[in-house]
């Protein structure tokens, strides 16, 4: 980003700042240091200790320390972390980000996030690679929501942000409507890794905005591992219930 | 940080407000704090470095801006024969015209200076109720006057007129007789403003050609502020509580916006056009309303409201305001000092603050039809924001406005759209305009009718003292636990919230039971007496109240001095009100106030004499107590504080109205512990002997000089018997009487330790606790 867009951007949110209302009930908000009203951060489904050890899902099956995906399924990345469930609530907040272009939100619950993985006793990270939107797509939106989020995290981490190495090769509809197998199958093969000589032996980790069946992160962690990467994290701003 | 913008206006009138007060060391400590911040927060630095810029633009405009002086000022009092042209359209008022006036050449004892300054010009009527002359705006004209310079504030709750003017780049105003004024002809203000003014004329023509004179004012009153209405009227107008329609306002310029709006919808206008069009009309408003800070504020924020629809981003009504706020007040940062501005701003913000969260409330009652409920939680939000700044500025509030305006405001939407309607149809087919104005007629004689019942109904009104500093806070504090901006729905914050509003509550009410030393302050009521006596324990007592000369007309001193000093006093009421003599420039001040302000008791002479006769039966009939004060009288006022009454007897006789009556002043010596004050009236130099004959006890330590500092008082024998610490002198500027007289001054000078003249200093204060002396004085 140019320092003229830069400076552009700061003049507008000093006009039109995106949060001077409550993301989810549009109540001004004046004292709040949050993007949601004092109300509504409680109806927020904040992920709280007992996650799943694996994705990080606020779900634990049995006996075990997985959720229930994480017990039958093997995943192509070594840990995840979530900050709130998407309920009708995470749900609205992902909206107003992608569909409402508020950056800024993403980029503040995204500090929000890296704050959370300095908690973790996770290795080193070495880049952070935003999941990619296929340029038609990022085009037509103006803006990659994982990005914004990707750029709060490095508030904390800060380790290199990384664009254009993991790239986006097929535009595939909306997961939106799919099953899970659906989800897979559309998924298939849409990502690759631009310079394979950059990931080899790497920590990275992924961002998205949100991880429901986990086949985007899924296909990407492949990707990744298969280029010869070292490990896999990924973080989100949402995570699915089931 | 959320809103930037909020916080830099903020910091940027705290700039202004310190650099009013002169207050440079708080100025020298926030910066360091500032710069402090910028190296500690290294991460935050731009947004401190802004601040630090914001406070000191804030105060350097401040003091520039207040330092600015009349290039004529060194012809003050003179009279001159000035040639200018006229700028804005001259506002008629009851006894003169005001207009402003841009100097071309100033001629003074045959010598030309050429002086270019905008002054406000009152062109006095030589017949008391109408004017003969005619001029209007771009005429050239020229005239004797006789330039002074705008007081500022002399006296507690005073009017500062200087600081006002300065906000209108006024720094002089010019008295003109209306016999002296020649139009020597006509010349163009610059494209925009000849063609808006041509527009306004042609709009005032259609308006007077179709409305009765009664509706047609009432129009020209709401479109363009023009404050020509008949007084009975605006009477009507300002006790029900809807006075706020007759200047023009946010609510204006909201109604003139949605009514272009509808319109280019109507038309089928493309959207840049229907940008272009809406800008026009509200740069066409501005000029016409003279730029007034609410039209342009409306304005400001209804681009920034277009604009923000054009890039697609959420409106923020508060980011909004405060732009608007910084563009405003930049060039002419004392317009915060202004209660139009403050009631324009303050209303705006608190309807973005408090409208949404009072219609949630309305619209839990049952029946509730939502768009009563909306205008209800619009009214109610604009009132609840400005009520302190309301009290402070017109000392009552009205209970019935909710209701009014919700009667009004739809009336007035209505009415603006017939009559904007009826004036562009007037100008393309006559016919359908007609038929507008007809229908509009209607609609006046309900404004006018809701305005004639509800200021009919007794009791529509409030009077209230301003807020102390801390029941403002714990107001503020209370709104916003109210609007849900506090959450009080969350444990911990709710008992936060109880113990910190507890808290102020016992501070409150402990700092006014605590007593105070006794405060005496001499109002400077220009030629005449006037001193408001407060006790420790809040009883207040006035003696005598000034007053007008006849010739000043209809001008009241309780209006203008009296009852502003008593209300930011928070005194409403009074225990004791004494009249020293039944002369004008003592009593008629206090005749005023009766009925204005409730009066325990009034204390008079006892001597026969009919005009006091008349007023004693007058007030005995309105339930005041009448106390005949005769030498020898002893007042208990408060604990450790009496009054003594050192003269007149009873039952002296006058034959010299103006001689005696002056020499029969009450004298009072009043005592508190070691301390004590003469009040003399106007005893003259046979007055002053008796009291020193009959052995009076007159000595004091602070000195009401007699009869307004004239030779005939003050005679050394009796300054020597007082010998005040402290002498105070009760005189008007440039009197007509040569007080003081230069001679007595010279006495006190070399009698007492310090000299106060109203004259010079404005309202003295003089503060004791029985044993210390302090004084404090409203100029310089
Ligand atoms: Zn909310
Ligand atoms: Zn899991």
């Amino acid at each position: 980003m140019s320092t003229f867009d830069e400076i552009k951007e700061i003049l507008r949110e000093s006009l039109f700042p995106s949060d001077g209302q409550c993301v989810l009930c549009k109540r001004l908000l004046i004292f709040e240091r949050s993007p949601f009203c004092f109300y509504c951060m409680g109806k927020v489904h904040w992920i709280g200790e007992s996650v799943c050890e694996k994705c990080g899902k606020e779900e634990i099956y049995g006996h075990t320390r997985l959720c229930l995906d994480c017990n039958y399924n093997i995943h192509n990345y070594h840990q995840g972390i979530a900050l709130f469930t998407y309920t009708r609530e995470g749900k609205k907040i992902i909206q107003d980000i992608k569909f409402q272009g508020n950056k800024k939100l993403g980029r503040d619950l995204g500090d929000k996030l890296g704050q959370k993985i300095k908690t973790k006793n996770w290795d080193e990270i070495h880049m952070i690679l935003p999941v990619p939107l296929h340029p038609n797509r990022e085009r037509e939106r103006g803006f990659n929501q994982s990005w914004e989020i990707a750029r709060g995290i490095t508030k904390s981490i800060s380790s290199p942000l990384v664009n254009n190495l993991l790239i986006r090769v097929r535009d595939t509809p909306h997961q939106t409507d799919l099953t899970k197998r659906e989800r897979e199958r559309n998924i298939k093969n849409a990502f690759s890794v631009k310079d394979q000589q950059l990931v080899v032996g790497k920590t990275i980790l992924l961002v998205d905005d949100v991880y429901t069946t986990g086949s985007t992160i899924n296909e990407c962690g492949k990707v990744l591992m298969d280029g010869g990467a070292e490990k896999v994290y990924f973080a989100v701003l949402a995570i699915g219930q089931r | 940080m959320r809103r930037p913008l909020f916080n830099i206006l903020a910091i940027y009138i705290l700039g202004i407000i310190l650099a009013k007060i002169h207050n440079y060391i708080l100025i020298i400590i926030l910066s360091i704090i500032l710069l402090g911040l910028i190296l500690l927060y290294r991460n935050k630095k731009l947004i401190f470095l802004l601040f630090f810029f914001s406070l000191l633009t804030g105060y350097f405009t401040g003091i520039i801006h207040i330092n600015r002086e009349s290039n004529l000022s060194f012809l003050e009092n003179q009279k001159v024969l000035i040639q200018g042209q006229v700028i804005q359209p001259p506002l008629i008022k009851e006894d003169k015209i005001e207009v402003y006036i841009r100097t071309d050449k100033i001629v003074k004892d045959g010598k030309d200076y050429l002086i270019e300054e905008k002054v406000l010009g009152n062109i006095y009527f030589y017949d008391e109720s109408k004017s003969n002359i005619s001029i209007s705006e771009g005429n050239i004209i020229r005239f004797q006057g006789r330039i002074k310079l705008p007081k500022e504030k002399r006296n507690p709750g005073g009017f500062d007129y200087s600081t006002y003017l300065k906000t209108k780049n006024v720094y002089s105003t010019l008295s003109i007789g209306e016999e002296s004024v020649e139009v020597l002809g006509k010349k163009s203000l610059g494209m925009v403003r000849d063609n808006a003014f041509n527009i306004k004329a042609n709009i005032i023509k259609v308006i007077e050609e179709n409305l009765s004179k009664d509706h047609g004012d009432l129009l020209k009153g709401i479109i363009f502020g023009e404050k020509d209405l008949d007084n009975s009227i605006r009477d009507n107008f300002v006790d029900s509580g809807i006075a706020h329609i007759l200047a023009v306002s946010g609510l204006h310029v909201g109604f003139l916006v949605s009514f272009v709006y509808f319109i280019t919808k109507i038309l089928r206008i493309s959207n840049p056009f229907k940008l272009i069009i809406i800008t026009m009309v509200l740069a066409f408003y501005i000029v016409v309303t003279g730029g007034v800070a609410s039209v342009i504020r409306a304005s400001i924020m209804t681009w920034i409201y277009l604009f923000s629809r054009v890039i697609s981003k959420k409106y923020d009504g508060i980011s909004a305001l405060s732009l608007a706020g910084l563009i405003i007040l930049i060039p002419n940062p004392l317009l915060i000092f202004t209660a139009s501005f403050q009631l324009s701003f303050l209303a705006a913000f608190s309807i973005i603050l408090f409208y949404s969260p009072i219609l949630e409330y309305l619209l839990k009652i049952r029946f509730m039809p939502p768009v009563i409920g909306q205008l209800l939680a619009v009214t109610l939000a604009a009132q609840l924001g400005t009520l302190p700044i309301s009290i402070f500025h017109f000392h009552q509030l009205s209970i019935i406005s909710p209701i009014t305006n919700l009667l009004i405001i739809p009336s007035l939407g209505i009415l603006l759209i017939t009559s904007i309607g009826g004036i562009c149809f007037y100008l393309l087919t006559p016919f359908i305009g007609k038929y507008l104005f007809f229908l509009a007629g209607f609609i006046f004689q309900w404004v006018l009718k809701i305005a004639e019942f509800f200021s009919s109904l007794s009791y529509s009104t409030l009077s209230l003292p301003p807020f102390t500093i801390i029941g403002l806070i714990i107001y503020i504090f209370v709104l916003f636990i109210i609007a849900n901006y506090i959450p009080i729905g969350i444990k911990k914050v709710k008992r936060i919230s109880f113990i910190v509003l507890s808290i102020l509550v016992i501070i409150h009410f402990t700092i006014l039971l605590i007593p105070r030393p006794l405060k005496i302050t001499y109002l400077d009521v220009n030629q005449g007496d006037s001193a408001i006596i407060e006790t420790p324990n809040k009883i207040t007592i006035l003696i005598d109240g000034g007053g007008y000369p006849e010739y000043q007309g209809k001008r009241k001193i309780s209006k203008d001095v009296l009852l502003p000093a008593l209300y930011s006093k928070r005194i409403n009421s009074l225990d004791l009100v004494i009249i020293s003599h039944p002369h004008d420039d003592h009593m008629k001040g206090i005749e005023e106030l009766i009925g204005e302000i409730p009066i325990e008791a009034i204390g008079v002479f006892d001597i026969d004499y009919k005009y006091m006769n008349d007023f004693i039966e007058e007030i005995r009939r309105r339930g005041i107590k009448v106390i005949k004060l005769t030498e020898g009288n002893i007042i208990k006022v408060d604990k450790n504080i009496s009054m003594e009454v050192l003269s007149p007897k009873s039952n002296a006789i006058i034959v010299d109205e103006q001689k005696d009556i002056n020499n029969l002043s009450i004298v009072i010596r009043l005592d508190y512990n070691n301390s004590s004050f003469l009040f003399t009236g106007d005893i003259q130099e046979e007055t002053e002997n008796t009291l020193i004959d009959m052995e009076k006890n007159i000595k004091a330590d602070v000195l009401k000089v007699p009869h307004h500092g004239s030779d005939t008082s003050s005679s050394e024998v009796f300054l020597a018997g007082v010998r005040p610490r402290i002498s105070i002198i009760s005189v008007g500027e440039s009197n007509n009487f040569n007080h003081p007289n230069p001679d007595v001054v010279k006495l006190l000078e070399d009698i007492s330790i310090r000299i106060y003249r109203t004259d010079k200093d404005g309202a003295v204060e003089v503060i004791t606790n029985g044993d210390w002396i302090r004084v404090r004085h409203y100029i310089n």
